[in-house]
């Protein structure tokens, strides 16, 4: 735990000498990097030393300045942005430089460090979730709406909203396609070692090839088949856009749903199926009472796979015009704008966090149920 | 599974050459514009650069991550599996686990504003993409080394220097080389990505090929890009390949 907290306090005691806050004439222009009031340096360096103080000395505590630490972070990143465009034109830009940066990440660390400090003591582990509170009111009451990327999200505001919808979009239906497809194969598969072998073959084949080259390589033939059937291409069916990318992503999802079915039908124990077989199960029922219910955790590990493999394809698919949360990335790209770059990889990366703890929780859940039941 | 592992091993012999051969054979100049310019979807004249410089600048960023991320990741790794370190291990583990679910284009693009446009934040995205795998299979199989193995070589005098060196690290190679292949060959799928940030590669020519809408320009590179994963992928399955 020292050597953890010591690795968090690193960047916050750096972090607290570097600039904080970059400020700039208009979103493009180059600025001038503003530091912290020597108070509030003070401040940060005391808050970085004490979880490391706390647990050596009360390591049930520890959570107390990690929690203060990253709230602090916050609360100054917001004040301090705010103070920066006082008397500023109304283009004028302030965002976070690499002081802010670093110290959000040792407090990142330092909040980890003292969740495993919590775990030690046997405490509660509510204590490790308040910090995400504290962020939330400090985002809730305005506090950080000087920040540049949440200045460029409120210009963008529904637009951004439709984006992160198409992403979900995106997502939910590739994944849906994927198991729907990926899951009666899995079924058949899995009796037959050839077959198995095959279609895994395949699968990890397809997953080999970089998802921009799956992308680029799937607008050639659906372009051709939309020439061909003027139908296909009022159905929505084209080179560029929506289905090019649903195919691929689909493509993509299948693996870890096949392969983690095939696994997971596999190893249900031949006792448990044989037992089912005694009491007289016809091989449906063997199927849906037995198999099933004890392949479902490991597949499910599959599908999360797929899910948050599927967020990271979706960012590079809106390059074919399939929108989404990558159109940020690469219009921010495109004209060095940061904040607009900031406003979706990270959406993005918090969104595959959160599809990943999601599923994860489910996993549990059901993994109990389960295991209840039998 | 046991036939799965064996067929696809027979399989991976077989496509070790099939892929690298067909590799070369579409770099040669004129192959790949022949094929593709009669399928009538746009026409590829010559590429400046050439398409060999392409695929070299690709192989090159992806072979330079592998060495780095082969310097950082196997100390780190082996740091963190020693005695008494369990909660930098975890920590090892929370942050590959991170890496594993942001998406690629998210870690490259905030790259670009520490480092700016060209191959430099592609190298630092795929290091960073890159050290996942080959972290979490060097936990995994350093921490999989049987104790009895262990017990075994500290009764027989070996310090733990020579623990790790003539133990621990033979044992876990396996695991350790396959967390290489997937390091690698993913890197070869985020290395396209990059030439979004200016990385050059064989992205380049998919992505002009998009902002042209000339569709032979994109198959060009993704057929390159394809093809140069699975002839990676293909080499280092004989070099992981259990003996």
């Amino acid at each position: 735990m020292q050597a953890v907290l010591l690795l968090a306090a690193l960047p916050m005691l750096a972090g607290a000498w570097l600039p904080w806050v970059l400020l700039r004439p208009n979103r493009l222009a180059p600025g001038e990097y503003l530091r912290l009031p020597p108070v509030w340096v003070a401040a940060l360096l005391v808050l970085a030393l004490l979880p490391l103080a706390a647990a050596r000395w009360r390591p049930a505590l520890t959570w107390v300045p990690a929690t203060l630490a990253l709230l602090l972070a916050v609360w100054l990143l917001g004040t301090r942005t705010g103070a920066a465009l006082v008397g500023q034109a109304a283009f004028a830009r302030a965002s976070a430089a690499s002081g802010a940066w670093l110290t959000l990440l040792g407090a990142g660390v330092a909040l980890y460090g003292a969740r495993l400090c919590t775990r030690a003591a046997g405490r509660p582990a509510w204590t490790g979730l308040l910090w995400a509170a504290g962020v939330g009111a400090l985002l809730l009451n305005g506090t950080l709406s000087n920040w540049s990327v949440l200045v460029e999200a409120r210009s963008e505001g529904p637009r951004w909203v439709q984006e992160l919808a198409q992403h979900l979009r995106l997502v939910s239906t590739a994944l849906g396609l994927a198991v729907l497809i990926g899951a009666p194969l899995a079924v058949w598969a899995s009796g037959r070692e050839r077959v198995a072998a095959a279609v895994l073959g395949v699968a990890n084949a397809v997953q080999t090839i970089p998802s921009l080259a799956l992308l680029g390589l799937l607008i050639a033939p659906l372009s051709a088949l939309a020439n061909a059937f003027p139908a296909l291409r009022s159905a929505g069916v084209s080179g560029i856009g929506v289905a090019p990318a649903l195919t691929a992503m689909t493509l993509y999802a299948l693996l870890p749903v096949l392969r983690n079915g095939v696994v997971a039908l596999l190893g249900v124990p031949a006792g448990a199926v044989d037992a089912a077989r005694g009491m007289g199960m016809t091989a449906a029922q063997r199927f849906w009472r037995v198999e099933l219910p004890l392949a479902l955790p490991v597949w499910l590990s599959g599908v999360r796979q797929a899910a948050v493999l599927l967020v990271g394809v979706a960012a590079v698919a809106s390059l074919i015009g399939a929108g989404g949360l990558g159109t940020y990335i690469f219009k921010g790209l495109q004209s060095a704008a940061t904040d607009l770059i900031l406003l979706g990889a990270v959406p993005a990366a918090l969104l595959a966090v959160a599809v990943d703890a999601a599923l994860r929780g489910l996993e549990t859940l059901l993994g109990r149920r389960l295991g209840r039941a039998a | 599974m046991n036939a799965a592992r064996r067929t696809g091993g027979r399989l991976g012999n077989w496509a070790a050459l099939l892929w690298p051969a067909l590799l070369l054979i579409c770099l040669i100049p004129g192959v790949l514009p022949g094929l593709i310019n009669p399928l009538g979807l746009g026409n590829v004249g010559a590429f400046e650069p050439p398409l060999w410089r392409l695929t070299l600048t690709h192989l090159g960023l992806v072979l330079l991550s592998c060495v780095i991320v082969l310097g950082l990741g196997l100390p780190l790794a082996v740091a963190v599996t020693r005695a008494r370190r369990d909660a930098l291990r975890q920590l090892a583990e929370t942050l590959v686990g991170l890496g594993q679910t942001v998406p690629t284009l998210a870690v490259l693009a905030l790259a670009v504003p520490v480092l700016g446009f060209g191959w430099a934040p592609t190298l630092l995205g795929l290091i960073a993409y890159g050290l996942v795998p080959v972290v979490s299979n060097a936990v995994v199989g350093l921490r999989g080394v049987s104790p009895g193995a262990l017990d075994a070589a500290r009764g027989m005098g070996m310090s733990a220097r020579q623990r790790l060196w003539r133990v621990e690290l033979p044992l876990a190679r396996p695991v350790i080389l396959a967390g290489v292949r997937t390091s690698t060959v993913y890197n070869v799928g985020t290395a396209t990505v990059g030439a979004a940030l200016g990385a050059g590669g064989l992205g380049e020519p998919i992505i002009n090929g998009l902002s042209q809408q000339n569709t032979a320009l994109v198959l060009t590179g993704a057929v390159l890009a394809a093809l140069l994963a699975l002839s990676l992928d293909a080499l280092m399955s004989l070099f992981a390949a259990p003996h």
